[in-house]
C-alpha cells in the first residue's frame, strides 16, 4: 500500500483507537495513539493480513521538555506489502510510563531497554528492563535535554 | 565480583551430570568479540546454558553529540559508528538529511556514491570473512581477506585521502570528484579481484572442517528471525527476502541488475554463503556504476546554512553491509537536529546470540557470533 492509501485505511479501520493520522511533509505515515490502545492497535497491525507489519525495525524515544512528554516512536515495516508507518505514544515527562511490545515483537526487548536506560521511560511488562549501555549504578538519563552533562560534553562555541 | 555475575545471570535448571554450572567471562577483551563486548557464559561442563552480551564498553552517544552538532559535522561521527563500513553510515545519514530539507544530489554524485558503498561491502564482507574464519581456527584466510580489502583502501585513498574514516559521502553530494584514472584502476581492481572469490570458495567453502563448524549450528528459524529483529545478510540466510536496497530502493538501485542472495538453511554456513555470493553481486553493481557514470556536478546547489524545517521528522533506511541501517531524525528549524537515532544492524542481530547459543559447546560461540557480522562501535554507538 501507498502512504495514502495505508492513512485512508487505519482512519477507517482504528477510527475508535487512534487519536490522528497524518501524512507528513516528508511522505511518511505517522499515527498518534493513546497509551491505552496502544499495544492493541501494534498487535493488530501487526497480526492483521492487509496490514502486516512483521518487523520493528526500530524504536527510540523523542524528549520535549516544553510540552512536558517523552514521546516513544516507533517504526514499522512489512516483508510482505513493503510499507512503513511510523506509531507514537506520549508519555509524561515526570513519570513516564508506556506498556511493553516485547510481547508482539522481541526485537523490542533491546530496543525499550535502550530507551529506558537513555531516557528512564519504564515500559510496564517488560521481562528484562536494565540500564544497558550506562553502568547500572548509573542515576541520570543521558539523553534527556536537561542532562546535566557534568562538563564531558564540549559544545562548540 | 562473583556476586555481580551471580546477580545478572539467572540460576536455574539442575546438571544432569553433577557437574557444577561455571560462569565464564567471555570479553571484554577477548580477539573473537571484535571489539571490546563483554559476555557472561554460563556453562554446564562445556555446554552452554546462557550467554548474557553486556553492553556499553564502547559507548561514546554519538545521537547526543550530534544533538549539539550542526547537520553538516555529524557526518563525521557517523564514521565512527561503523568504522569497517563508514561509506554506508555516512549515507545513511546524508540521505535521511537530504530526504529532511528536500535535497536532490545530482546523477553523478549517486553513481559515485552507489561505487563506494559497494566497494566498501566488499572490503566490509572481505574482513568479515577473514575474521570468521580466524574465529574458528583457519587463520589462512583472513590474510586473504586483508591482501584484496587493502586495494580497496587504496582506491578510497587515492579518492578522499582516508583509509578508514571517510568523511567522503556529504549531504547533497560527495566531497571531491574522483580522478581521472580512477575509473581504470577501479576496472582493474575488479578482474583481479573477480577470480579470487573463487579462490576464497575453493580453501573455505567445503573444506569438511570448516563445514563441521558451521553446517547446522546456531540456526535461525524465519519466524524467530523476523520476530528478534535479525536483519541484512544473517536473516537472508534463513530464507527471507529483506534486502533494502529491493524493497524500498534509494539512490538508482532501481536500474542496476543484481540478484538478492538468500538461503534456506539459516545456520552459520548459510549466512557465510549469503556475502559469498553478495560479493560477486557487489561486483556486477560497481561494473554497472562505472557504465553509466557521466560528467556532471558532484554537488547539489544548497543554501550556506543548512536548516530542518520545524516540526519535522524522518526515517529513512539503507541496506548497510551489516543489515538494515536505519537513521531517524528530528528537525527543529534550526541548524542542528534535535534528536537523531541510528538503528543499527549489529545491535538487534546481536539480540538473538542468547537463543541461539543455547545448548551449543562454548567454542561455538565464536562461530555463531562471527557469522553474524557483528561490529560493537554499531552496537554501543
Amino acid at each position: 500500500m501507498t502512504n495514502e492509501e495505508l492513512k485512508s485505511k487505519i482512519e477507517v479501520d482504528f477510527k475508535n483507537d487512534i487519536q490522528t493520522v497524518i501524512i507528513s511533509a516528508q511522505k511518511e505515515a505517522i499515527v498518534t495513539v493513546s497509551p491505552e490502545h496502544y499495544v492493541a492497535l501494534c498487535q493488530k497491525l501487526c497480526e492483521e493480513k492487509e496490514y502486516f507489519f512483521n518487523h520493528l525495525s526500530s524504536l527510540t524515544a523523542v524528549d520535549f521538555p516544553k510540552e512536558n512528554k517523552i514521546t516513544v516512536v516507533s517504526h514499522l515495516w512489512s516483508y510482505k506489502h513493503f510499507h512503513q508507518l511510523t506509531i507514537k505514544v506520549d508519555a509524561d515527562r515526570s513519570n513516564p510510563k508506556v506498556a511493553t511490545l516485547e510481547n508482539i515483537w522481541k526485537s523490542a526487548n533491546w530496543f525499550e531497554r535502550e530507551v529506558f536506560d537513555l531516557y528512564g521511560v519504564v515500559f510496564e511488562g517488560h521481562s528484562d528492563l536494565r540500564r544497558i549501555m550506562m553502568p547500572d549504578d548509573y542515576k541520570k538519563f543521558p539523553l534527556r535535554k536537561d542532562f546535566a552533562d557534568d562538563g564531558f560534553i564540549v559544545k562548540p562555541s | 565480583m562473583t556476586d555481580l555475575l551471580l546477580s545478572q545471570v539467572k540460576v536455574g535448571g539442575e546438571s544432569q551430570f553433577g557437574t557444577d554450572e561455571y560462569v565464564v567471562n567471555l570479553g571484554p577483551q577477548h580477539p573473537a568479540t571484535h571489539g571490546v563486548l563483554r559476555l557472561i557464559v554460563k556453562l554446564d561442563g562445556e555446554t552452554v546454558k546462557e550467554t548474557v552480551p553486556v553492553l556499553g564498553y564502547l559507548h561514546r552517544s554519538i545521537e547526543k553529540i550530534c544533538e549539539n552538532r550542526t547537520y553538516p559535522q555529524c557526518i563525521t561521527y557517523t564514521d565512527r559508528i561503523d568504522y569497517v563500513s563508514a561509506m554506508s553510515v555516512n549515507y545513511a545519514f546524508a540521505l535521511a538529511t537530504e530526504k529532511l530539507m528536500n535535497i536532490e544530489a545530482p546523477a553523478r554524485a549517486q553513481w559515485l556514491r552507489m561505487i563506494f558503498i559497494e566497494l566498501q561491502r566488499l572490503a566490509s564482507h572481505l574482513l568479515w570473512m577473514g575474521a570468521f574464519a580466524g574465529d574458528i581456527g583457519a587463520l589462512t584466510p583472513f590474510l586473504y581477506g586483508l591482501r584484496e580489502r587493502e586495494r580497496i583502501l587504496d582506491l578510497f585513498e587515492m579518492t578522499c585521502g582516508q583509509r578508514l574514516t571517510y568523511n567522503y559521502i556529504r549531504i547533497g553530494g560527495v566531497m571531491i570528484d574522483i580522478l581521472p584514472d580512477f575509473v581504470s584502476k577501479c576496472i582493474a581492481f575488479l578482474d583481479y579481484f573477480e577470480p579470487k572469490i573463487d579462490e576464497y570458495e575453493d580453501l573455505l567453502t567445503y573444506n569438511p572442517i570448516f563445514l563441521e563448524r558451521t553446517k547446522g549450528v546456531g540456526v535461525i528459524s524465519p519466524e524467530m528471525g523476523i520476530n528478534a529483529g535479525v536483519c541484512g545478510p544473517s536473516l537472508r540466510g534463513s530464507g527471507i527476502a529483506c534486502d533494502v536496497r529491493k524493497q524500498q530502493p534509494y539512490l538508482y538501485y532501481d536500474q542496476v541488475k543484481f540478484a538478492e542472495c538468500i538461503e534456506t538453511a539459516g545456520d552459520c554456513w548459510s549466512r557465510y554463503k549469503v556475502r559469498m555470493r553478495e560479493m560477486r553481486e557487489s561486483v556486477s553493481i560497481i561494473r554497472q556504476s562505472l557504465e553509466r557514470l557521466e560528467p556532471g556536478p558532484i554537488e547539489a546547489k544548497m543554501p550556506p546554512v543548512l536548516k530542518a524545517p520545524l516540526n519535522s521528522e524522518i526515517y529513512s533506511r539503507i541496506e548497510s553491509s551489516r543489515g538494515e541501517m536505519g537513521v531517524y531524525l528530528v528537525g527543529d528549524g534550526t541548524a542542528k537536529p534535535w534528536k537523531a537515532k541510528f538503528r543499527c544492524a549489529s545491535f538487534s542481530n546481536l539480540y538473538v546470540l542468547d537463543q541461539l547459543t543455547k545448548g551449543w559447546k562454548v567454542a561455538d560461540i565464536m562461530a555463531v557470533l562471527g557469522s553474524l557480522d557483528m561490529i560493537v562501535p554499531e552496537v554501543d554507538r
